[in-house]
């Protein structure tokens, strides 16, 4: 193919946009010279800063000392900052005194099954709901809408009938079907993908897209920071969710770690703190590993291409 | 198939009326007892015992299962978790009320079980007792009777316990007092300053759990020891002056910094934190082995004015005579001489036979542990609770929101004239109706 | 490679009375790069989006190559738009960009990878094809916007304003490089500008829309010199015509006093006034004592109008003067180009003629041409 004269060779020099340090630097810039107020107000600052932190971590820092601690050392006066002497007798007793692993793999098999329904489930609603166009498209969108308003006590009673009925009573689905409703995903997804440029969807769907490709390869790639968002709020109600569980589980088979975890509490009398701690310190680790995992993918999704310059 | 779904769907509506009432107070239901359909449901020879295992008892309950499995072939006991506290257990077992699938025993404390008593969700036990042969006779009196209500027994005792007199030995010696605690309230108050002036920094003569952890049920021994008291039988009694007198006693114990209200005293005590406390039977294996110093236990101050406590075993009312049977003979043989003393060894609570102060093991345990002694001989003077905390729906929280506002300063005579109000509009809209005339 | 054929295609916005494209009728040739030009809101962009099938059709159809595209759903057209956006995904680099619609076609691997090296090559994209478009400046992601349509060689190039998010010196250069391109591929494009400089330099044909309705289409030529009304007349060429009305007496139409005689079969067709239209370079100045004489008068008016001069627009190579007439300073201004530089300077009187035969003369109350 011979070089065309016509398509000229005219054109800005290439100006990639400033990279990330670059732009940082700019903003600390600029942020130093506007912020600069004298000593008193950054002092100010940094004091906020730091009862902001106080007020977050010393209740977590708390529960984890509180794990490595003897009994009699829980509740002493003063109180004691640092364990002394350290044991980690609490985690010999948390996996010893309850079956803790089966009711750790109860919350992963519940949490991971029904938070994967949800996500699938909330995404393609919300596709359709907003970008597919079908008669009483407003209407279902409505009753999705109206799904969200019923308070969740209401619901409770009428699904455990429905699965006591249907046998699943201390069953995984049992537990997990009547979970899997999407009505806050589906709103929220829906208004995410409303957000999107609509020219994009228009070129993809004049580029030949069906609605899966659609769906797949333009849609939600460019509602990666919602979408993690969302299955981040999702999983961690889904580990936490304690009602429900609690109501349709009977032992170990099947209920999960906030179900298991309160058998370490004494109802009627002095509970032994220690092993509790251990049992929520270990209860969060897998949440805290997936936030830092997706928070990674939630912040390169926001960094992604914008639409034009 | 269509009849399960309708079903299912008349059970679903049923239980929306159902959750109303868990909603307004979670120990009771005002749904109609016909909810659920399911609840014949059942394997036939399998019990299904729900309990929330109170004082952390499950491997005892396991071991007491195992014995009767033992015993009674044929007969299997699926033990379910059904809660941690009474309260959860009465909303899983509401729940199965409207949704199905009855357990055959539920575990039901001294506030719950009345009003499923109330609302025709628990059997009365008293035929079944009879055709299984149980000498009722054999059972604490005072505890048995809790469950009566109108001539008929609702529950056996099963995890029940009792306020005790807790004090710092240490601290009571520095105070140079005797070894022992007050006959009556006026002597815990001659003592106070006594206690004050041995006290260090940061430590408090009493402490007193606060409204939403039971101060209603423990102020019940402060009102009776005053000649007062919350009810009697449905009148409700606390604009009486006697009742009055008490509330201002509390009042000025508040005022002066004698008594602190706190959510957990007994962690308090054990840190050493204060002199004595008034808290249930089942901490003091909590509380002798947190503490680092001498505990010492006593009676309540006020001879006889003990009021009992804790949870009991109750048969639904929607499942088969067999069933019935077969759960009232599994509660029988739960709360037995033998098993009572197992199952209280291990947590803490009161035996509720009389025969288990004599069985050789309970004797030999008494001797090693004076303390669990001194809860046992409470025993013999204890009162049952007045119906206006136990039985109204929602009484024990009603009492204890006002016993706050006394707690930080309010009138009393006003506070309470409110408690008599409330509770007579309680009883008159929720329970008069359907009482038996 | 198609012919488009628009046949009285409507289409109404619910909630609205008036059409926002009414009855156009428009046959295009294949091959034929056709510009829609109009001010915002004229339903050009409309019309390009019902051609491609974003939009709903009311009344009327549209053919491509002889078949109705009633129903036929946008990715069976097979047409290629170019967004003004460029609508480019986010997520894909430039050359998966161009690649997406022939992956979706099923196209081989071998055959997309070369369709893409070609478009990019055309497009000078070559260096850029790994990249994202967030990492591209602005004229290189409408140059992928455009090599995406480009690979999949469609029947029908759609373009919507393709330019307008360029710099002025960017736009021009890529004005030529698109021109050049259409001309390259002959593939048919229907381009939809504002701007009438684009639509002037770029089109073979272009259709001035007004309010939703077609008032002339016509090759860029014709259009400057043969205006079908008032707007078509005002609305291109730049700087814009001179529009006066005028009162016409015995075939003679008098503009700001000046005597404008119209031909005889136009002042039959010319009722009591007329609208005379003049482009800038219609114009010439006369020296006070050259032509008709300093102020001198015929039957009917004066045969030079003098104006006064309030701006002067020197733009090298030519410059524009814009002044009122002397004694009608509320009537519209008068544009008047010069070759090269002037001496002229604002409050300066000058005296202007028209040249003759270069005259426009419109009904004043229809607007529409009645010379020829």
């Amino acid at each position: 193919m011979s070089a065309p004269a016509i398509v000229g060779t005219i054109d800005e020099p290439p100006t990639a946009p400033p990279s990330r340090r670059e732009r940082r630097a700019d903003q600390n810039r600029s942020e130093s010279s506007s912020h600069n107020r004298g000593p008193l107000m950054t002092t100010a600052g940094y004091v906020g800063m730091t009862v902001a932190l106080l007020i977050v971590a010393v209740p977590l820092f708390w529960i984890i000392i509180t794990s490595f601690k003897e009994r009699g050392d829980i509740y002493v006066r003063p109180a004691q900052w640092w364990p002394n002497p350290a044991t980690t007798e609490n985690y010999h007793d948390v996996t010893t005194r309850i079956p803790f692993s089966n009711y750790f793999r109860n919350s992963l098999i519940i949490t991971g099954v029904t938070s994967t329904v949800k996500i699938v489930l909330g995404v393609i609603s919300a596709y359709a709901l907003s970008l597919l166009r079908f008669p009483g498209r407003g209407i279902v969108f409505l009753v999705v809408i109206a799904a969200l308003m019923v308070p969740n006590q209401i619901t409770v009673i009428s699904n455990y009938a429905l699965v006591a009925q249907l046998g699943w009573r201390n069953t995984y689905q049992g537990i997990i079907i009547p979970l899997a409703g999407v009505a806050f995903g589906t709103f929220l997804m829906r208004n995410q993908f409303l957000s999107l440029p609509g020219e994009i969807i228009e070129a993809a769907r004049l580029d030949g897209a069906g609605p899966l490709k659609l769906l797949w390869k333009v849609v939600l790639p460019m509602s990666w920071p919602t979408l993690v968002a969302f299955s981040l709020i999702t999983v961690v109600n889904e580990w936490n969710e304690y009602l429900w569980p609690f109501l349709m589980s009977d032992d170990e088979r099947v209920a999960p770690l906030p179900v298991g975890l309160t058998q370490l509490q004494n109802n009627d009398g002095v509970t032994n703190w220690g092993p509790v701690m251990a049992g929520t310190v270990l209860a969060m680790v897998p949440i805290l590993v997936l936030f830092l995992v997706l928070q990674r993918q939630m912040i390169k999704g926001l960094t992604a291409g914008a639409l034009k310059g | 198939m269509n009849d399960v779904t309708r079903r299912g769907f008349l059970g679903g509506l049923a239980g929306v009326a159902g959750v109303a009432g868990l909603a307004a107070c979670a120990g009771g239901s005002t749904a109609p007892a016909s909810g659920g359909g399911g609840g014949q449901a059942g394997t036939a020879g399998q019990i299904e015992f729900w309990s929330n295992h109170p004082g952390t008892s499950k491997p005892v309950e396991q071991a007491i299962i195992k014995k009767f499995e033992a015993a009674n072939t044929g007969l299997k006991v699926k033990l379910v978790d059904a809660g941690q506290n009474y309260e959860e257990v009465a909303q899983k077992f509401n729940a199965a009320l409207a949704g199905g699938q009855l357990p055959d025993v539920v575990v039901a404390s001294d506030v719950t079980w009345f009003n499923f008593a109330l609302n025709k969700q628990i059997t009365p036990i008293d035929d079944l007792l009879a055709t299984a042969k149980v000498d009722t006779s054999d059972y604490v009196d005072a505890l048995f009777n809790d469950y009566n209500f109108s001539d008929k027994h609702y529950a056996l005792p099963y995890a029940r316990s009792t306020p005790l007199f807790y004090y710092n030995k240490d601290l009571w010696k520095k105070a140079g007092l005797e070894d022992r605690g007050p006959k009556d309230w006026d002597e815990f108050k001659a003592w106070a300053p006594k206690i004050k002036a041995a006290l260090g920094n940061g430590q408090v003569a009493l402490e007193m759990a606060d409204g939403s952890n039971y101060l209603d049920w423990y102020f019940q021994n402060m009102a009776w020891t005053f000649g007062g008291g919350y009810s009697k039988e449905w009148t409700p009694t606390f604009s009486d002056p006697n009742t009055i007198k008490a509330g201002q006693f509390l009042q000025g114990l508040a005022k002066d910094g004698t008594v602190k209200f706190n959510k957990s005293p007994e962690a308090d005590f054990s840190a050493g934190l204060a002199a004595c406390i008034m808290q249930s039977t089942g901490s003091l294996g909590g509380i002798t082995k947190d503490a680092k110093f001498d505990v010492g236990t006593a009676f309540l101050p006020g001879d006889g004015n003990c009021p009992t406590g804790g949870a009991g075993v109750a048969i639904p009312m929607n499942i088969s005579d067999e069933r019935k049977a077969n759960a009232l003979k599994f509660i029988a043989f739960l709360t037995n001489a033998e098993n009572t003393v197992t199952f209280t060894q291990a947590t803490g609570y009161m035996p509720v036979r009389k025969s288990a102060v004599d069985l050789p093991a309970e004797k030999a345990f008494l001797e090693k542990n004076p303390n669990a002694k001194t809860a046992i001989d409470q025993l013999a003077k204890t009162r049952s609770q007045d119906n206006a905390r136990v039985l109204l729906p929602g009484g024990g929280a009603r009492i204890g929101k006002g016993l706050d506002q006394v707690a930080q300063g309010q009138d009393v005579a006003t506070v309470f004239k409110g408690l008599d109000q409330q509770s007579q509009q309680v009883f008159d809209s929720q329970v008069k109706s359907k009482l038996p005339s | 490679m198609a012919t488009v054929y628009f046949d009285e295609a409507t289409r109404r916005f619910a909630g609205h009375d008036k059409s926002a494209v009414d009855s156009i009728t428009l046959d295009i040739a294949d091959g034929e790069f056709l510009v829609l030009v109009g001010p915002s809101g004229c339903g050009k962009s409309t019309t390009l989006r019902m051609l491609a099938g974003l939009e709903p059709i009311n009344g009327g159809r549209i053919l491509v190559d002889g078949h109705d595209q009633q129903g036929v759903r946008p990715r069976d057209r097979d047409i290629a738009m170019v967004f003004q956006s460029y609508a480019l995904y986010p997520n894909m680099t430039a050359a998966q960009n161009m690649a997406f619609a022939l992956d979706n076609a099923k196209v081989s691997k071998s055959e997309t990878k070369s369709r893409v090296a070609e478009a990019a090559k055309i497009l000078e994209l070559d260096e850029l094809l790994d990249r994202k478009p967030g990492s591209l400046s602005g004229g290189q992601r409408q140059r992928v916007a455009m090599g995406r349509a480009i690979v999949r060689n469609p029947k029908v190039f759609c373009m919507d304003e393709p330019l307008s998010n360029l710099d002025a010196k960017l736009r021009v250069s890529t004005r030529s490089q698109i021109a050049g391109l259409q001309r390259r591929l002959g593939i048919t494009t229907v381009y939809v500008t504002h701007d009438q400089v684009e639509a002037m330099t770029m089109g073979h044909r272009v259709a001035v829309l007004r309010d939703g309705r077609l008032q002339q289409v016509d090759t860029p030529e014709r259009l400057y010199d043969h205006p079908v009304n008032t707007f078509v007349a005002s609305f291109i060429g730049s700087p814009s015509i001179t529009l006066v009305e005028s009162k016409v007496e015995q075939g003679v139409a008098s503009v700001h006093g000046l005597a404008v005689p119209l031909q005889r079969d136009v002042a039959a067709r010319a009722g009591g006034s007329v609208v005379v239209g003049f482009r800038p370079e219609s114009w010439r100045i006369v020296g006070a004592g050259d032509g008709a004489g300093d102020g001198a008068r015929s039957e009917t008016g004066v045969e030079s109008l003098a104006i006064s001069v309030d701006l002067v627009e020197s733009l090298g190579s030519e410059s524009f003067v814009y002044g009122r007439p002397v004694g009608a300073e509320e009537a519209s201004r008068v544009t008047v180009r010069l070759e090269k530089r002037t001496h002229l300077r604002v409050g300066d009187v000058v005296n202007v003629v028209p040249n003759q035969g270069e005259v426009h003369v419109f009904d004043a109350s229809t607007g529409d041409r009645i010379s020829d």
